[in-house]
């Protein structure tokens, strides 16, 4: 910022006043609580996907893989040669492999806990993406979400804030240095909300590239995919109007969402069809670990004072209890 | 350093960008070549971070269930008893499950890793076979053997994995298919989604290759019915 002010005042013009929305919008200070609660979430699930792996790791890793390393190689070395790599891809020993799930859960562990937070959640983010890479034809958007989130966790300082990191801290300096705010968790929050952006807008435009999103019929075809449903939705065909609304509200929820999610006054609305679309592919279209991890990423929209005062309402009715 | 920052920003912008622009911009004679510069520029760097997505989430349509069907033979022990005796062993038919199993693999986390591996399997599928007008493409032709290489690869790979599973064993593997209903045929005639008749045995080849087409006058001829 200093070499634009100066490049500001040697040119006479306003160069900076130009700049200066976009340098706020990514560096000015923030505090962590956002960051802190998406840190929580993100790191319990990053514990869970390790765990569930390990739960038929003979099946998915190691030499009697369903997808083995040599299959592995032939899609991702012959047939096109791709830069996802992963030492995974190289070892058939299970006893590494069990270490390397072992490491990588309680890495999420120690990263919902904020304990040591910028290491692990450096740790969780790469051992993750190790395995992810190993798993190819595996994978669906609760991945991408999850890897998204692990990675600009490890640009803010999440571990400020509902941490065993500041617990540590407050006990010997006291609170005041650790909460204060910092550009990087601006910087990180602002590429989550990127990002969630671009996810939403190409989910939409996919969409819109389908009849059945046209003609409102999508919600019903989603909802009779019985290798999807958890609980039964089919009762949406009683009112070809209501799933036609849902779909078509979907789309342009979808669509919109990269330019309404902005202004204060459409935000609170886009949050909470976000909160309707995602509990709904939770609860009705059995992704409950997907349609969590999407909410969890709304979550960057809520400012972090918002959350602060809502954690100290809470603690308050708790204590008065 | 936010100059830096922001610069390193944009390019991660790029990144993110790239894989759905070159997603978006594919046709079935074309795709765009600024989109697919900045796909093949970024491509190090997005595939590596895991950000090469098109986010195609039930899209472009809700399609149908896709799943392998493993026909699972016990291998006999010894056949040594039955043939000095002369005895005459029915075989039995083979043990027949689907991936993915919903009542067997939980949690459902667990069981979605399935259905995605039999969205994969599917997705791999090449023809045994292509018709003789196909092999006269000689590119069409070369992609093709590659393709039902790959395929078969990932079959012994399955079967491999499969067998150690469950023992000395005779496995196939095929694929179905689970049409969706309509809310005439759930609501009105009471089929439930996993109704088998939903569910289709889709081919591993397709009818007859050698069978060359009609030529167009012949189809026109009012005695050229189906036999």
């Amino acid at each position: 910022m200093q070499s634009l002010n100066k490049l500001s005042d040697d040119q006479g013009s306003s160069w900076a006043d130009h700049w200066q929305p976009l340098l706020d919008f990514f560096f000015q200070p923030s505090c962590s609580h956002t960051l802190a609660l998406i840190r929580i979430f993100t790191g319990s699930m990053i514990a869970y996907i390790h765990l569930v792996w390990m739960l038929d790791l003979a099946a998915f890793m190691g030499p009697h893989a369903l997808i083995d390393n040599a299959f592995w190689h032939a899609l991702h070395r012959e047939q096109v040669l791709d830069a996802k790599w992963t030492y995974l891809a190289l070892i058939d020993s299970m006893p590494l492999i069990w270490t390397h799930e072992i490491m990588a859960m309680v890495a999420g562990l120690l990263l919902a806990l904020g304990f040591k937070t910028r290491l692990v959640s450096i740790l969780a983010w790469f051992l993750t993406l190790m395995t992810v890479h190993r798993m190819t034809g595996m994978l669906f958007g609760l991945d991408q979400i999850v890897i998204m989130l692990s990675m600009y966790l490890c640009i803010g300082r999440s571990g400020d804030s509902w941490s065993v990191d500041a617990w540590l801290h407050r006990r010997s300096t006291g609170p005041l240095e650790m909460a204060q705010a910092s550009w990087s968790n601006t910087f990180a929050t602002r590429w989550i909300q990127l990002h969630l952006c671009v996810i939403y807008l190409f989910g939409g435009i996919g969409k819109m590239r389908g009849d059945m999103w046209w003609d409102g019929s999508a919600m019903w075809y989603s909802a009779a995919a019985y290798e999807y449903q958890s609980w039964d939705l089919t009762w949406i065909g009683y009112s070809p109007m209501f799933a036609s609304i849902l779909t078509h509200m979907t789309v342009f929820w979808e669509l919109g969402y990269c330019a309404l999610i902005w202004p204060k006054w459409t935000r609170p609305m886009m949050l909470g069809i976000a909160l309707l679309v995602h509990s709904g592919i939770a609860i009705f279209l059995g992704m409950i670990t997907f349609g969590f991890m999407m909410m969890v990423a709304n979550l960057a929209f809520v400012s972090p004072k918002l959350l602060f005062n809502g954690s100290m309402f809470f603690s308050k009715v708790s204590r008065e209890r | 350093m936010q100059v830096v920052l922001l610069l390193i920003g944009s390019l991660h912008m790029l990144g993110l960008l790239a894989e759905p622009l070159r997603f978006f911009s594919r046709s079935e004679v074309a795709v765009a070549p600024d989109f697919e510069l900045i796909a093949e520029t970024m491509q190090t760097y997005s595939q590596w971070l895991y950000l090469d997505h098109g986010y195609f989430f039930f899209a472009p349509n809700p399609g149908p269930g896709r799943l392998i069907r493993c026909s699972v033979q016990p291998e006999p022990e010894s056949d040594d008893l039955s043939s000095s005796q002369g005895l005459q062993i029915q075989a039995e038919p083979p043990a027949e499950t689907t991936l993915p199993d919903k009542q067997n693999q939980r949690p459902r986390l667990l069981y979605h890793r399935y259905l995605m591996l039999a969205e994969f399997y599917n997705s791999r599928f090449a023809p045994s076979q292509i018709s003789a007008e196909s092999r006269k493409d000689p590119e069409f032709a070369a992609r093709w053997a590659q393709d039902f290489d790959m395929y078969k690869r990932l079959q012994a790979s399955m079967m491999k994995s499969l067998k150690h599973k469950l023992g000395p064993s005779s496995i196939t593997l095929g694929r179905l298919e689970r049409s969706l209903p309509t809310p005439y045929m759930v609501l009105n005639e009471k089929v439930q989604l996993n109704d088998p008749r939903l569910l289709d045995v889709l081919p591993e080849s397709f009818p007859d290759p050698t069978v060359q087409e009609l030529p167009a006058e012949k189809l026109k001829e009012p005695d050229a019915k189906p036999q």
